[in-house]
C-alpha cells in the first residue's frame, strides 16, 4: 500500500469552512493541554473566559474595545497583502501613529480642532512610517518582512525613548508615561463603559476598504498585481505604484489605531501602547483570505482571545502570551489543513507497476 | 564470440567501446552475461535493451498514456513522435522515473525494473536530456556534471578524476565543451552539450532526448545529429523525442507514434515517409496549405530606429534594430530563442525601457510611452509566456478577459460587473473557448484553451498592432491551425502584425515578409517572393550574408 | 592605555554578542541554501533560550542547556520543515507563525524562570594566548562556544564548497528540479538543511541567555532573529562573511552599553534603536550591491513539487 498526493482539479465548497473551524477546535485543544499542565483546568479556564467577554456589559463592551483595533491591523496587513506584501510592520505603524496622535495632544493643536488634527497626523505618521518599506521595496526589492519588523522594533523603542526622556510626565512618578491628554483630545465614551468613538469608525473603515478593493478599478489592479505581477506589467499596472500605494494605505489605517488607542484608551502616550495587535493583523488577515469582511469576524475571535486572555491572567495568573500561541497554532493548523484543498489523499493498495 | 552487426552499416566501430565497457557486466535478454571482454550481442531477442508495457498513467481530468507499449533495440535510434500533448513527455518521464505510472511495467536491460526516482533510472543506465535544460545557472559545466555523483573519495570532489573521465568521453563522442565555464554565461547549444555529457559521464546505456532541436539552429541540429549518430554506432542507445517529421525520418533507425496517450505505431524509417507519419500522427490526412491573400501593404504602422536595449542581466540584447510593419502585412521574425525576441516584445509593448533609439507608431514617438498608453492606441500583444505574462490564472477567465483594458470597464472608478459577464460570454461565445463557467479560474483552462483566451482578449479590443510570440508553441495541429487563419484574417483587414516564431516553417508560410534577428540584430530582410531558407537558416546561425 | 582597554573590552564583548548572532546566521545560511525560507528565527531562537536556560537550571550543567536548547530549536524547525518541505505549504506563513509560536509559548512557559540563576557557560582562558596584553582579554578570554562558533565557519565552508554535500545543497537551492533529476532527493536535502539550521539556532539562543545576558527574561532574544536573517543577506550566504557581520552587530549591540557606561549621556532607550536602523541600511547596502551579482539562492521560498504538469 502506498499513500498518493493527487492535486484537486476543484475543491469541495465545505472544505473552506471546515477547516478554519476544526483549527480553531484543534488549537483550543492544544492550548487547553498546555493549561493543564501547568495545573490549569482548561475547562474552567476557557469557561471564565467566555463569561468574562460575554457575561457583562463590561464584557462585551471591552471585546468591542479589544477587536476594534485587531480590525485595523487586520486591514493594515490585509490590503498590502492582497498585493502579494506582507506587511509585518502594522505594530511600529501604530507606534508612530500613537505618537504622532500624542504629540499633538501634548504640545500643539487648539482644543476645539484637537481631535481631528489628531487623526490627521497620526495617519500620516502610520503613512510615512509604512512607505520606507514600500519605496525600499519598489526601487531594491528590499524584502518587506525584514524590514517592517526591523520598523517595529524601531518605533516601538522611539516611544519608549519618548516616555522614558523627553516626553515623560510630571506626575507619573516612575512609570513611562506622559502627562494625561486634556479632555478636548479623548474620544468620546459611550455606555459609561471603555466603548469610545473609535470602536465604530474602526468597522466604518473595514467596509469602506471592502468596496474599495472589491467594487473599484484601483481593487482589481492591486488583485492582479497580487495574482501575478508579471501580468500586471503586461497589462499596463505599475507594480511599484501599487506595491508603495498599498503599504502607504496600510499604514494609515494603523497610524489611525495608534491614535485611537491613546486618544480613546490610555489618555496619554506611554510605554507598550498595544499588547501586539500589529502582529495579530497577520493571523486576522490570513483567516479572512484578505477579506475585509472576514476580517471583521477573524478579529473578533481575538479581541476574544484578549479579552479572555486578560481574564485568565487575573483569574489564573496565566501569561497573556498564551495568546500568541493560540494565534500561531491556528493559523499552523489553518495553513496545514489547506494542503487538502490543493491535494486529494487516497490510499492506493494496488502496487502499480508490480 | 562474435560480434553481430545490427542495421546496416552501424556498429562498424566496436572495438573502441569494447574497450571502454571492458569488464562491465551488461545483462542481455533474460539472461545474465559477464562477458571476458565486455560486449557481446547474440541474436534478434537479446537486442531489445528497453520494453515498456502497458503503461497507463491518468492525471487528474486526462489520460496522459493510455497503455502504451514501447519496445527499443540495443544501439539504434529510436524517435518517439507525436504532437504536443501525446504524451510523449509524460511516457519518458515514467521512464526516467519522475512519475510513477499508474499501470504497466518497464524491462530494461533485460530485467523488469521499478523506476521510483530518476536515481533509479540513472543507476539502471539511464539518462535523459530534458526539454528545458537541468542546469544549475551559477555553476560550471564540470560542477553540473559533476552534481550527484559519487567520485572516488566521496564525499570529497575528485576534480582531477572527474576531468580525466570527462576527456576521455570527449574523445569517444566528440562532444565537447568548456569545462569551467559557468552555465550562465554559455549558448543554449552548449548548455545542451553539458546536459549530454551529464548523462554520458555517467555511463548511460540509453539517452533519451526530449524535443533536443528545439532550441536549436538548423546547423547546430546538424551537429547535433552527427553525435547522435555517433554515439549509435558506439553502441548507445538513443530515444529522441520530437513532433517534426522530418528531423524524425532524418536520425532515426525506427520510429513509435504517439497518439492522444496511445501508441499507434512502430515503423522502420527507411520503410516510411512524412505522409504516413503525418496521418498516423494525427489521426487524418492533414491539409496545413493556409494561404494568405497577398493585400498590398498600407503605410508603416509600426517603426524601430535603431533600437537597443539590455536584457535582464544587463547585457545588450538589441543592437540597433530597425523595421517596420506596414498594414495588412505580417512580418515574421525567424531566429532561435535567446537573440533578443524576448527583449522585442517588450521593448515594443513598453515593458523594457529603451537604452537608444527610437519607437513610432503611426508616425507617433512612443520610445517612452507607458504600457497603459501603448495599450490605448492600439498595441496587442500575444505574449511569449502566455502562462506567466499573459494570464493571471488564479483570476476568473472573466477577469482575465479584462485584464488590459479593467480601466474600460468601470465608472467612475467602480467596476461595472454587469458589462464584464457579457464581455466574457461574448468572447467564450465568439473564440470558442471551452469551460464550464466565465467565474472559472483560468488555470483551469487547456493551453490551447488559454491561448484562445488571450487571442479573444487582444483581438477584441480592436487593434491596429498585434505582437503575436510564439503563438503556436505547445498547441495541437487544430490549435496551430485555428491561430494562424486567426492571424491571417486579422492581416488582410488591413492590421499590422509582427509575428516572432522560432518555427521557421510557420514563418515562411504566413508571413509577407521575413527577417532574421541573431544576438540582437537583424540580419537580413526578406520578401515572401524570394525566400531562400538556407540562406536565412544560414543568417539565423550567425552566418555571414554575401 | 585607558583606551587600548576600553577597545579591548569592546571587543570582547561584541565577540560574546556576536557569538550567538554568528550561530543563528550561520544556521539560516544552511537553511537558505536549501531554498528554504526560515522566517521564524526569533522564534526559534528564543525557544532554544528558555529551554536551554531551563535545562541548565534543572540539572545545573550547562552544556547539558545548550544541548537541550539545541534540540528545542531543532524541533521546532522540524515543525517548519514538515509544513513547508512536507506539505509546501507558504514558508513566510509558517515562519511569521513560528516567531509568534516561539514568542507565545517562552512567555507562557517561562514565566516560572524569570528572575532565577542558572548555571552559566564560563570563560575560558586559552593557556598563554590569554597572556598577552589587551589581546589576550579581547580574543582568547571566551566561553567555548565563541571559539566552536568561530571553528564551524572554515569547517561550514569546506562542506559547502569542497564537498559532494554541499555541492547537492546548492543545487537543491538552486535549481531542485535539476537536482532531482540527477537523483538528489531535494524534499530529504531541504529538511535535513532545515534541522540543521534549526540545531544551530537553538544552540544560539541557548547561547544568550546561558553565556551572554545569564539570565532568561521574557523577549530575551529582542529582535536578534531578524537582524540575523538580515545578516544573512549582507554575508551573501557565505559562512566566512556572516562572521564579520555578526561581530560587527554584537559590538552594536555592546557599544549602546559601553557609551553609557562611559557617561556620554546618549540615552540608553535611544541607542537601543540604532542596531535595527543599522540593519536596515546594512540591508539595503547589501541589495543594492548584490543585485549585479550572485546572490540568493535561485530557489529561495519556492516550495518544490515534482508533478507540476497538472
Amino acid at each position: 500500500m502506498r499513500i498518493k498526493v493527487e492535486r484537486r482539479l476543484e475543491t469541495p465548497k465545505f472544505i473552506y469552512i471546515l477547516i478554519p473551524l476544526a483549527s480553531i477546535i484543534a488549537s483550543l485543544i492544544f492550548v487547553g493541554i498546555l493549561l493543564f499542565l501547568i495545573g490549569v483546568n482548561p475547562i474552567d479556564a476557557y469557561s471564565t473566559m467566555i463569561y468574562r467577554a460575554f457575561g457583562t456589559k463590561f464584557g462585551v463592551t471591552e471585546l468591542f474595545v479589544k477587536t476594534a483595533p485587531i480590525i485595523l491591523t487586520g486591514l493594515a496587513v490585509s490590503i498590502p497583502l492582497r498585493a502579494g506584501l506582507w506587511n509585518i510592520g502594522a505594530e511600529g505603524q501604530l507606534y508612530m501613529g500613537a505618537f504622532a496622535a500624542s504629540f499633538i495632544a501634548l504640545y500643539l493643536s487648539p482644543p476645539p480642532v484637537v481631535l481631528p488634527f489628531m487623526v490627521i497626523m497620526a495617519v500620516l505618521a502610520g503613512m510615512m512610517w509604512a512607505s520606507i518599506p514600500g519605496v525600499l521595496k519598489a526601487k531594491f526589492e528590499l524584502n518587506e518582512i525584514i524590514s517592517t519588523l526591523l520598523l517595529n522594533y524601531v518605533a516601538i523603542y522611539w516611544v519608549e525613548y519618548l516616555v522614558y526622556g523627553p516626553m515623560k510626565g510630571k506626575e507619573v512618578y516612575n512609570f513611562p508615561y506622559s502627562d494625561l491628554f486634556s479632555d478636548y483630545a479623548i474620544l468620546p465614551r459611550f455606555f459609561g463603559t471603555r466603548f469610545h468613538a473609535g470602536v465604530i469608525v474602526a468597522f466604518i473603515l473595514a467596509i469602506a476598504i471592502y468596496i474599495l478593493i472589491t467594487r473599484t478599478s484601483y481593487g482589481f489592479a492591486v488583485k492582479i498585481v497580487g495574482a501575478n505581477p508579471k501580468a500586471a506589467e503586461y497589462a499596463g499596472i505599475s507594480r511599484k505604484k501599487i506595491i508603495i500605494s498599498t503599504m502607504i494605505l496600510g499604514g494609515a489605517i494603523a497610524g489611525f489605531a495608534g491614535m485611537m488607542e491613546v486618544s480613546g484608551l490610555h489618555m496619554r502616550l506611554r510605554a507598550a501602547v498595544s499588547p501586539g495587535y500589529g502582529y495579530t493583523g497577520i493571523p486576522v488577515a490570513l483567516l479572512a483570505r484578505g477579506n475585509p469582511l472576514f476580517v471583521i469576524m477573524a478579529a473578533f475571535l481575538f479581541g476574544l482571545l484578549y479579552v479572555g486572555g486578560s481574564a485568565m491572567q487575573t483569574t489564573y495568573g496565566i501569561p497573556v502570551a498564551v495568546v500568541d500561541v493560540f494565534q500561531a497554532l491556528v493559523v499552523l493548523f489553518i495553513i496545514g489543513g489547506d494542503f487538502f484543498t490543493r491535494y486529494r489523499i487516497s490510499f492506493v493498495f494496488r502496487e502499480a507497476s508490480a | 564470440m562474435s560480434l553481430l552487426l545490427w542495421q546496416g552499416g552501424k556498429g562498424c566501430n566496436f572495438y573502441k567501446l569494447v574497450e571502454h565497457y571492458q569488464g562491465i557486466e551488461i545483462n542481455m535478454g533474460n539472461r545474465k552475461t559477464k562477458t571476458e571482454r565486455g560486449w557481446a550481442l547474440q541474436g534478434e531477442n537479446s537486442d531489445i535493451i528497453l520494453e515498456m508495457k502497458n503503461i497507463t498513467k491518468v492525471f487528474p481530468g486526462v489520460v496522459a498514456n493510455d497503455r502504451v507499449n514501447l519496445e527499443v533495440r540495443r544501439g539504434e535510434i529510436h524517435g518517439l513522435l507525436g504532437e504536443n500533448g501525446a504524451g510523449k513527455t509524460t511516457l519518458m518521464s515514467i521512464l526516467y522515473g519522475l512519475y510513477r505510472p499508474d499501470e504497466g511495467e518497464i524491462i530494461f536491460d533485460g530485467e523488469k525494473r521499478v523506476f521510483s526516482s530518476p536515481k533509479d533510472a540513472i543507476e539502471s543506465g539511464i539518462g535523459m536530456v530534458h526539454q528545458h535544460f537541468m542546469l544549475v545557472n551559477k555553476m560550471s559545466a564540470l560542477n553540473n556534471i559533476l552534481l550527484g555523483y559519487k567520485t572516488p573519495g566521496d564525499p570529497l570532489l575528485d576534480y582531477e578524476w572527474a576531468r580525466e573521465k570527462i576527456r576521455s568521453i570527449i574523445e569517444v563522442y566528440g562532444i565537447d565543451a568548456e569545462l569551467d565555464e559557468r552555465v550562465i554565461n554559455m549558448s543554449v547549444g552548449e548548455e545542451q552539450r553539458v546536459e549530454i555529457l551529464k548523462s554520458l559521464f555517467r555511463d548511460v546505456k540509453l539517452l533519451i532526448l526530449d524535443e533536443p532541436t528545439s532550441v536549436l539552429t538548423p546547423i547546430e541540429s546538424e551537429r547535433l545529429f552527427q553525435a547522435l549518430k555517433r554515439m549509435s554506432e558506439k553502441g548507445l542507445t538513443v530515444l529522441f523525442i520530437t513532433h517534426k517529421l522530418r528531423e524524425a525520418l532524418e536520425v532515426t533507425d525506427r520510429i513509435t507514434v504517439l497518439r492522444k496517450g496511445r501508441n499507434v505505431g512502430t515503423l522502420i524509417t527507411k520503410r516510411t515517409d512524412e505522409k504516413e507519419l503525418a496521418r498516423l500522427m494525427v489521426g487524418r490526412e492533414i491539409d496545413m496549405k493556409i494561404e494568405k491573400k497577398r493585400v498590398e501593404a498600407g503605410k508603416d504602422v509600426l517603426k524601430l530606429e535603431n533600437v537597443y536595449a539590455r536584457n535582464d542581466r544587463g547585457l545588450m540584447a538589441l543592437k540597433g534594430i530597425s523595421l517596420s510593419v506596414r498594414e495588412g502585412e505580417i512580418l515574421g521574425i525567424a531566429g532561435v530563442s535567446g537573440n533578443g525576441q524576448k527583449e522585442l516584445e517588450e521593448v515594443i509593448i513598453g515593458l523594457r525601457p529603451v537604452e537608444k533609439g527610437k519607437i513610432l507608431f503611426n508616425g507617433e514617438d512612443i520610445t517612452f510611452s507607458s504600457v497603459r498608453k501603448r495599450t490605448r492606441l492600439g498595441i496587442s500583444c500575444i505574449p511569449e509566456n502566455r502562462i506567466e505574462t499573459g494570464l493571471a490564472p488564479s483570476l476568473t477567465i472573466e477577469e482575465n478577459l479584462i485584464l488590459r483594458d479593467y480601466e474600460s470597464f468601470s465608472r467612475n472608478g467602480f467596476m461595472e460587473f454587469d458589462m464584464i459577464e457579457a464581455h466574457a460570454e461574448k468572447l467564450v461565445e465568439e473564440y470558442g473557448i471551452k469551460t464550464p463557467s466565465t467565474k472559472a479560474p483560468a488555470r483551469t483552462l487547456s493551453g490551447g484553451n488559454i491561448q484562445r483566451l488571450i487571442i479573444a482578449r487582444e483581438l477584441s479590443r480592436n487593434p491596429l498592432f498585434l505582437i503575436a510570440s510564439q503563438p503556436t508553441r505547445g498547441l495541437d495541429i487544430a490549435g496551430i491551425d485555428y491561430v494562424r487563419r486567426k492571424l491571417i484574417s486579422l492581416a488582410e483587414e488591413g492590421k499590422a502584425i509582427l509575428l516572432i516564431s522560432e518555427d521557421l516553417e510557420e514563418i515562411v508560410q504566413i508571413s509577407d515578409r521575413i527577417a532574421v534577428i541573431f544576438e540582437g540584430e537583424i540580419r537580413g530582410i526578406f520578401d515572401r517572393e524570394n525566400v531562400d531558407i538556407d540562406r536565412i537558416g544560414l543568417l539565423m546561425s550567425g552566418g555571414a550574408d554575401n | 592605555m585607558l583606551e587600548s582597554e576600553f577597545i579591548a573590552s569592546l571587543i570582547a564583548a561584541s565577540m560574546r554578542a556576536g557569538t550567538p548572532l554568528l550561530f543563528a546566521t550561520l544556521g539560516e545560511i544552511i537553511t537558505e541554501r536549501s531554498g528554504v525560507l526560515n522566517l521564524g528565527l526569533e522564534g526559534v531562537m528564543i525557544t532554544g533560550a528558555m529551554v536551554g536556560f531551563y535545562f541548565s537550571y534543572v540539572t545545573g550543567n550547562p552544556w547539558i542547556g545548550i544541548l537541550a536548547g539545541g534540540f528545542a530549536g531543532l524541533l521546532l524547525a522540524m515543525v517548519h520543515a514538515f509544513f513547508t518541505v512536507t506539505l509546501k505549504v507558504d514558508q513566510a506563513v509558517t515562519g511569521l507563525m513560528l516567531v509568534l509560536f516561539g514568542l507565545g509559548i517562552t512567555g507562557f512557559l517561562g514565566r516560572g524562570l524569570v528572575g532565577e540563576v542558572a548555571s552559566y557557560l564560563q570563560p575560558v582562558k586559552l593557556p598563554l594566548l590569554s597572556e598577552i596584553p589587551y589581546i589576550g582579554t579581547a580574543v582568547f578570554s571566551h566561553d567555548p562556544l565563541v571559539y566552536i562558533g568561530i571553528l564551524i565557519v572554515p569547517l561550514l565552508w569546506f562542506f559547502m564548497n569542497k564537498t559532494r554535500y554541499g555541492m547537492e545543497l546548492y543545487a537543491v537551492g538552486e535549481n531542485p528540479e535539476a537536482a532531482d533529476t540527477v537523483g538528489i532527493s531535494v524534499d530529504r536535502i531541504r529538511f535535513i538543511a532545515v534541522l540543521t539550521g534549526g540545531f544551530l539556532v537553538g544552540i544560539a539562543g541557548a547561547h544568550l541567555s546561558l553565556a551572554y545576558a545569564k539570565v532568561w527574561t521574557d523577549g530575551l532574544t529582542a529582535g536578534r532573529g531578524w537582524i540575523c536573517l538580515a545578516l544573512v543577506i549582507f554575508s551573501g550566504w557565505m559562512p566566512q562573511r556572516a562572521i564579520f557581520g555578526a561581530y560587527l552587530f554584537g559590538g552594536l549591540d555592546v557599544l549602546s552599553f559601553k557609551l553609557q557606561a562611559a557617561g556620554l549621556g546618549v540615552s540608553y532607550h535611544f541607542m537601543r534603536m540604532v542596531p535595527y536602523i543599522f540593519t536596515i541600511l546594512v540591508l539595503l547596502f547589501s541589495v543594492i550591491r548584490e543585485r549585479e551579482k550572485f546572490g540568493a539562492p535561485s530557489a529561495l521560498g519556492k516550495p518544490y513539487i515534482r508533478e507540476q504538469k497538472y
